[in-house]
């Protein structure tokens, strides 16, 4: 039998084939799935990282008031004698402006405020800070449409993507428009850059108020002169793991903490890099673990389903020889249509992990499909239907005729 | 290969099929001679004077020790070209076992079966397989058609097997199941068809590779008597066109069409008759 006589069998005798085969493609569709999807994901979460952390380079850095180390390893603090949260103070910029390698400072104050907009009011997140914080972090908040505020504006606001163009229903807060924030008017300057669908998407919905307008619309909720967080922008040629020691030397004395008990970190790119990525090795060591047990059970499972599927048409085999097929043809017969259920499982479970990955990538969850993916996939799902189909063929195209055809 | 250790295991059965072997082969000899003569049917002159199948000392033992069965024994005939014969006998005396040993269906404990002067237990499966593929088509009771083909794919498959082109195949099918009245049924499936209808359907794919050797096991034994007669007149038909066919049957009112007689019982050669 020639090779394009066993497709043509093969598809023939799926035409009507019996739920046990569709159940062997469903098999093979939902491990395409799970892989696909689970490994997209997760290149999408570190390609999202990886974008990100490239705008963070290793000259930036910012102060935050929480020991992070100390928060990580002791679940927030809760309970524990030594609560590492704590405050920063103007003071604490002014230390920092006089540690030598630091170039520029930008404090930040947020807190949640009520933005309305044509009728609509929205409780959100609003950043009050120095105007500095667009050129420090300038290749994350690029100002797309008009421009940042300055040092000595008062009641304006930039806006990120989300926040001018889909937070208010058919209504754009484009550039001159005015909203109220806590009541009191602002005048939109400036729309920033689209951030995409990754890490940051959420930025996207960011609402930039200059630092003093920031300060009194969270008067109530911040001490005299506290500030949320410091931006820092290091001089070229400094060591930046030197500037963070004298950073938090500075800080330590100004809060009169030791070093171990600092109610404060330092955030610089490498200790970022290294923290997502030992959670994102993790998650995906975890979500291999879970995808090769799934695989395998799915692998046996099909094996199963496929050895019925050949017991069930022993008695075809018998036909088959009768009519003068060798063991080769029938071999040929039932590799070509073990094949073909793979190759089914694997477009229809491609096809399905593609859709699902769109629809979550809706909701904001970073994917990435690689070319070379639906090769593998190709490879795995043809693999996993001849390896399933082949042991049972070749031991039943080995029956003695008359055995076979009298298999009922 | 356990049941012909079996058989030297049991001194007494095998003692005495070895003993009755070669007397019954000498003595088929003398009768196998007389057989091809003097029959009514037209069939051209000399035809009858080619051996196409024999069995030689042919034995099949089912099993081993006590529970073992010798479905044939010593079984030893010739069929010779263009003949139609009938292998009668009742129920379990080893009419189908036979017809499956002369098909290469199965394998003989002992013995040899010759097919067209090739000594079948000599050579390879896939060997066999071709020999049986292009030498012998089947018929059976249950039809045996694939059931997710249709009457025409069924037909073609023999076809397929042996790579004839998609074109000469259709057309080869589709000339067979008109001249068999089943051109309006070609495109359905087992079944949407009747017994008869499907025991039509099988005898075309028995036929498309043009095999010299028809083998029939009951091939009306599903079907009512009106229809059975029809399959019958089919079979005649076909040995008017010079076929061998042998006809495997319990019933012996289809023994009128034949022109040779075997009648078996527990596995041996009862009576090997010429009718007239
Ligand atoms: N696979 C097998 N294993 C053991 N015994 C078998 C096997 N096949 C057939 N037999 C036995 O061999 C004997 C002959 O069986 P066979 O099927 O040839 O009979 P038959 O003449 O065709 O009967 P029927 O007219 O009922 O079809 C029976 O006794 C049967 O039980
Ligand atoms: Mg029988």
């Amino acid at each position: 039998m020639k090779f394009q006589d066993s497709i043509e069998y093969a598809v023939k005798s799926l035409r009507t084939r019996q739920l046990r085969s569709w159940l062997t493609i469903l098999g093979i569709v939902i491990g395409v799935v799970a892989m696909v999807v689970i490994t997209s994901v997760t290149e999408g979460v570190s390609k999202s990282v990886t974008d990100m952390l490239s705008t963070f380079g290793p000259d930036k850095m910012f102060i935050v008031p929480v020991n992070i180390d100390k928060a990580m390893s002791s679940g927030s603090g809760l309970g524990g004698s030594q609560m590492p949260f704590g405050k920063l103070y103007q003071k604490d910029v002014d230390s920092v402006a006089s540690v030598p390698g630091v170039k520029e400072t930008a404090r930040v104050n947020y807190g949640r405020a009520t933005v309305k907009f044509k009728g609509k009011e929205i409780d959100t997140v609003v950043y009050g800070g120095d105007t500095k914080i667009f050129t420090i972090f300038g290749d994350f908040f690029q100002i797309d449409i008009g421009r940042a505020y300055t040092e000595s504006e008062r009641r304006v606001v930039v806006l990120g993507y989300d926040a001018a163009n889909s937070m208010w229903g058919k209504d754009k807060a484009a550039v001159g428009s005015v909203m109220q924030i806590n009541g009191k008017d602002y005048r939109v300057v400036g729309v920033m850059k689209d951030l995409g669908n990754g890490m940051a998407a959420h930025d996207n919905a960011a609402i930039f108020v200059p630092f003093d307008d920031g300060k009194e619309l969270f008067k109530s909720q911040l001490a005299a002169n506290e500030v949320t967080a410091i931006y820092i922008q290091v001089d070229t040629g400094f060591d930046p793991n030197e500037i963070k020691d004298g950073i938090e030397r500075k800080i330590a004395s100004n809060h009169r903490v030791t070093l171990e008990n600092k109610d404060f970190s330092v955030i610089t790119a490498d200790f970022i890099r290294q923290t997502v990525g030992s959670i994102l090795s993790l998650l995906s060591e975890l979500l291999f673990a879970i995808t090769a047990v799934a695989t395998i059970v799915g692998g046996i499972g099909i094996s199963n389903t496929m050895f019925m599927a050949v017991l069930e048409r022993i008695r075809e085999i018998g036909i088959l020889k009768s009519i003068g097929a060798t063991d080769r043809d029938i071999q040929l017969i039932f590799l070509t249509e073990s094949a073909l259920i793979g190759l089914i499982g694997g477009i229809l479970g491609f096809a399905a992990a593609v859709a699902i990955l769109f629809i979550a990538g809706q909701f904001g969850v970073p994917y990435l499909i690689r070319i070379r993916w639906v090769i593998f996939v190709f490879v795995f799902s043809i693999g996993v239907g001849v390896a399933a189909g082949y042991i049972p063929a070749r031991q039943a195209s080995r029956m003695e005729p008359v055995k076979a055809l009298g298999y009922v | 290969m356990t049941g012909a250790k079996s058989a030297s295991s049991k001194p007494q059965p095998a003692g005495k099929a070895a003993a009755m072997c070669t007397q019954a082969a000498n003595s088929h000899e003398a009768a196998g001679t007389s057989l091809h003569t003097g029959n009514g049917k037209p069939v051209p002159p000399g035809m009858h004077e080619r051996e196409i199948l024999r069995l030689e000392c042919v034995s099949k033992l089912y099993g081993s020790g006590e529970s073992g069965v010798a479905a044939i024994r010593d079984m030893d005939f010739t069929i010779h070209n263009g003949e139609l014969t009938s292998v009668l006998g009742p129920s379990g005396s080893g009419k189908s076992t036979l017809l499956h040993l002369m098909g290469l269906l199965d394998k003989p404990t002992t013995g040899k079966v010759y097919i067209a002067g090739t000594d079948t237990t000599s050579i390879s499966d896939a060997d066999q397989a071709r020999l049986r593929g292009k030498m012998i088509g089947f018929v059976f009771q249950a039809f045996n058609l694939i059931s997710s083909f249709t009457a025409l794919e069924n037909v073609e498959l023999p076809l397929m097997i042996y790579d004839v082109p998609k074109e000469e195949r259709r057309k080869k099918a589709t000339a067979i199941l008109e001249r068999l009245q089943m051109g309006h049924r070609l495109n359905h499936l087992p079944s949407q068809l009747s017994g008869g209808e499907r025991q039509r359907v099988a005898i075309a794919r028995a036929l498309i590779n043009d095999p010299e050797i028809i083998l029939a096991d009951e091939p009306t034994g599903n079907l009512d008597s009106k229809t059975g007669e029809e399959v019958l007149k089919i079979i005649e038909d076909l040995h008017q066109e010079g076929r061998t066919i042998i006809l495997v049957t319990h019933d012996e009112s289809l023994v009128k069409v034949t022109e040779k007689v075997v009648r078996i019982r527990d596995g041996r050669l009862v009576k090997s008759e010429v009718l007239v």
